[in-house]
């Protein structure tokens, strides 16, 4: 997260200085209004020496003249006064801490004091997984709390606390970073490799006929619950396979699946990603060919760390989809990469995962 | 003299309410809401002003 102190300025005008051309305000988030609550605790306790103090000074004798009165008439006034402006003031900071959710990228505006303001910026790109946490009776109750947000390399994670609907605003951050990954896909969008988001996850799974509505509501519930995936949350509750949700992901997306428990790997091929990077996004390299180098990803949302891993060693990527713990399977076998004993190059295969044992099976 | 030292107190007030105000509007994001809050602020203050000068003549 990077920190940047901004004074005397507004958010709008923040975000318009560090704005790219194309980027668009998404969402705004605020805390929950149960955090302005111990403000109002705090006004409503100030207030009863305006009543208790008067009442004492009048028993006890104290105002004896009208000049007292005047003086102690003054003197509340002015405290209420005062103690309406802290109300205010209380109020100016609890609803101008904001969470911005632009097209690219997540900030969080913090109004520190009067004249500084502390804005925490986060890469949406660098998205890798979100979770949801509700602690305690009164988050419970009023539904709100911590959306935390994963972060790919070496970023710090992210955290939107004390939010209302919390599993809410996870969901609507997955689907921006989901449509980010769908326009950007390096240099090229995804429409013109031909990898589209053809129709939602839930609907695939329909269509195939491995859930029912039921089945997506309870793992909806199991998803609110623990802050999993979808896809995740369906393999807990054992209502599909993993490869079910291997193969939907790839249908989703049109792209091909790979099965990797018997995949042969090149070390020199699996280099082609360093390590950190593998570990990180869940990624190995399978097979090169050319120029393109193809890579197993569990879901798209992992290509641009891997696309900018590969594009920097100038070449270019392409991806099939695989089930997550073959790949971290496949990545603790495979690494750290062994030196080839002769210098036979790369392995010349096919950038299509026909190399795979399955004869690049798809789910089309 | 209590007049004078009422006028010092809303010296003070004024800057600090200036302050308050300017930031509701500077740090607007979108919607009409600062002008609404600044709007109550503004009137919430009067009427407490108005009171106390009102319950100082009549003391």
């Amino acid at each position: 997260m990077v920190e940047q102190k901004i004074q005397g300025k507004g958010i709008v005008n923040e975000v318009k200085a560090i704005t790219r051309p194309g980027e668009q305000v998404e969402k705004v988030y605020r805390r929950h209004w149960a955090n302005f609550l111990p403000y109002i605790f705090t006004v409503l306790a100030m207030l009863i020496p305006v009543f208790l103090v008067p009442w004492l000074l009048n028993v006890v004798g104290f105002i004896s003249s009208s000049t007292d009165q005047q003086y102690l008439n003054m003197i509340v006034g002015s405290y209420i006064l005062f103690v309406w402006s802290f109300l205010a003031m209380s109020w100016v900071n609890y609803y101008y801490d904001v969470f911005i959710v632009t097209n690219e990228r997540i900030l969080d505006a913090e109004l520190k004091t009067f004249f500084t303001r502390e804005i925490g910026e986060l890469n949406l790109a660098q998205l890798q997984n979100v979770e949801v946490k509700i602690i305690g009776f009164l988050e419970t109750l009023l539904r709100f709390g911590d959306v935390h947000i994963r972060t790919a390399g070496q970023h710090p994670d992210f955290t939107f606390d004390k939010v209302p609907n919390p599993s809410v605003i996870a969901n609507e951050l997955l689907e921006i970073h989901e449509r980010l990954i769908g326009q950007s896909y390096g240099d090229k969008s995804l429409g013109e490799r031909g990898i589209v988001e053809r129709k939602s996850f839930r609907e695939v799974l329909k269509d195939e006929g491995l859930v029912t509505q039921e089945d997506i509501a309870k793992a909806a519930a199991e998803q609110a619950a623990t802050g999993k995936r979808l896809g995740e949350a369906l393999v807990t509750l054992g209502m599909v396979k993993r490869r079910d949700i291997v193969d939907a992901i790839g249908q989703q997306y049109n792209l091909p699946t790979v099965d990797l428990t018997h995949y042969e790997f090149d070390p020199t091929v699996v280099g082609l990603i360093s390590e950190p990077v593998a570990r990180k996004v869940h990624a190995i390299a399978l097979s090169y060919s050319g120029t393109t180098v193809t890579a197993a990803v569990p879901h798209p949302r992992q290509m641009p760390e891997v696309l900018g891993e590969i594009k920097n060693q100038g070449l270019e990527a392409a991806f099939v989809i695989a089930d997550g713990e073959e790949i971290d399977a496949a990545i603790n076998q495979n690494y750290p990469i062994k030196k080839p004993e002769s210098n036979g190059g790369f392995k010349n295969g096919s950038i299509d995962p026909a190399d795979s044992p399955n004869g690049g099976e798809t789910t089309e | 003299m209590v007049f004078i030292i009422y006028a010092l107190v809303l010296l003070i007030f004024v800057v600090l309410a200036t302050i308050l105000v300017y930031h509701m509007f500077r740090y607007n994001i979108r919607g009409n809401t600062h002008i609404l809050a600044a709007s109550v602020f503004v009137l919430v203050s009067l009427a407490i002003i108005v009171s106390t000068i009102i319950s100082i003549l009549v003391a």
